[in-house]
């Protein structure tokens, strides 16, 4: 049997065992699996989840109260209509390259620096380097100036506790402010109604992962979780 | 006597700033997108709001909508970009992989799935489907929950239906894997 013809198949055979082929195709189907043994034994592995397991988990029940579902939903489109925009003191890409930068610059400090945890600290700087207030500053710097600020983290030789502080901010600067910004960016470059059906989203999120690659997300990842990091 | 409105005229109004219009249309399709979402992320609470936000973004951006679509599918489409965001975030947070269980091929012996209770084995389906990577998940969830055509399915996700036939494939064979060595 040809390996083309079977993998045609076997790509059908959850459809089929869901009874979700056409009469003619189905057809098609039962002839295959009679001569071929191997898409037999392919399609008699999983007929009981299709047949059995899978249906018993199509019958969710969720206690949703769906009429404070909608009243959410109105409250939400409400506050949105007056929600304040990020102000932007620059074209929001240059903001969000800015933004960034810093991102990225402060991650990589985070990896070379040695964690000794015994330098003379200030932790109330990194604190209020990375309060709300000083994020909405953050995502508007322009390039100079966001280079300049991993430095200035640097020469606060701060402790681990503080960097702690300032890793779960990175990840809400990352969340909520950077990705803002990317979506501006990217319906500036799409117009509006091609970056909403292309993904806004799902875009601009995989726009900032690109700018870490996945071994420096692990090896962070692995920093912020070791022992040492998170308990000096 | 009020004449009953198509969905067509509710979007149009809508569109108008006809706020009583746009919650017809959520509660027309408020159950459809928080399970979709409900099924993709697992989580109970964390589908609630974004189900939420997935018609507050609808209501910003329903200008948008050019109607060369069912809306349910536009909407399917803000759901899925919003759910696949939430879940790249999720990833990032915790820096956890998700896991990509191998394709081994074995003779199926059914087991005692007869044993389990409803509720476990929703549990253990929802685990089996939360292992999928997220492009396998979103069409898994679309063609067997929602039985959505492969056309539409192709229309949300912007992959061909060859491509979404062999990922449901995987899907669903990386579920019977997961299945069969849990129970």
């Amino acid at each position: 049997m040809s390996k083309h013809i079977c993998n045609n198949i076997r790509q059908q055979l959850p459809d089929y065992l869901d009874g979700k082929l056409g009469e003619r195709e189905a057809e098609r189907m039962r002839t295959h699996l009679t001569d071929c043994a191997s898409c037999r034994a392919e399609a008699a592995r999983l007929r009981p989840l299709m047949q059995d397991l899978l249906p018993a988990a199509r019958e969710g029940s969720a206690d949703v109260d769906w009429g404070r579902f909608l009243a959410d939903v109105n409250e939400g489109i409400d506050a949105r209509g007056t929600r304040k925009k990020p102000a932007f003191g620059v074209h929001p890409g240059f903001a969000l390259v800015a933004a960034t930068v810093v991102f990225a610059l402060i991650a990589v400090w985070m990896l070379l620096r040695p964690f000794s945890g015994n330098n003379a600290s200030d932790p109330l700087l990194a604190e209020d380097l990375f309060d709300a207030r000083e994020i909405e500053t953050l995502t508007s710097l322009t390039g100079d100036a966001a280079t300049d600020l991993p430095g200035s983290v640097t020469d606060a030789s701060l402790p681990p506790s503080s960097l702690t502080v300032i890793s779960e901010e990175i990840t809400n600067v990352a969340d909520d402010e950077l990705l803002e910004i990317a979506d501006a960016q990217i319906v500036d470059a799409l117009g509006e109604d091609e970056a909403v059906t292309a993904g806004m989203d799902y875009l601009s999120d995989a726009q900032l992962l690109e700018s870490l690659s996945e071994d420096d997300v692990t090896l962070i990842a692995s920093l912020l979780e070791s022992e040492n990091f998170m308990t000096e | 006597m009020k004449q009953e409105q198509s969905e067509e005229d509710l979007v149009a109004a809508s569109r108008n700033g006809d706020r009583a219009a746009f919650s017809r249309l959520v509660r027309m399709h408020q159950e459809r997108v928080y399970w979709v979402v409900r099924r993709m992320v697992g989580d109970h609470d964390d589908a609630l709001d974004l189900a939420q936000e997935v018609f507050i973004r609808a209501y910003e951006k329903l200008d948008r909508f050019r109607g060369d679509a069912r809306f349910f599918t536009w909407l399917y489409r803000i759901a899925m970009n919003m759910t696949l965001n939430h879940l790249r975030r999720a990833k990032l947070r915790s820096f956890l992989p998700l896991a990509d269980h191998g394709d081994a091929v074995e003779e199926h012996d059914p087991g005692p799935a007869e044993q389990l209770e409803s509720e476990q084995l929703r549990e253990l389906i929802t685990d089996a489907i939360e292992t999928l990577p997220e492009k396998q998940r979103a069409v898994f969830v679309l063609r067997y929950f929602e039985e959505l055509p492969y056309e539409e399915i192709s229309t949300i996700l912007h992959t061909s239906t060859g491509g979404l036939k062999a990922n449901y494939h995987h899907a669903v064979r990386k579920i019977e894997h997961h299945v069969k060595a849990h129970l």
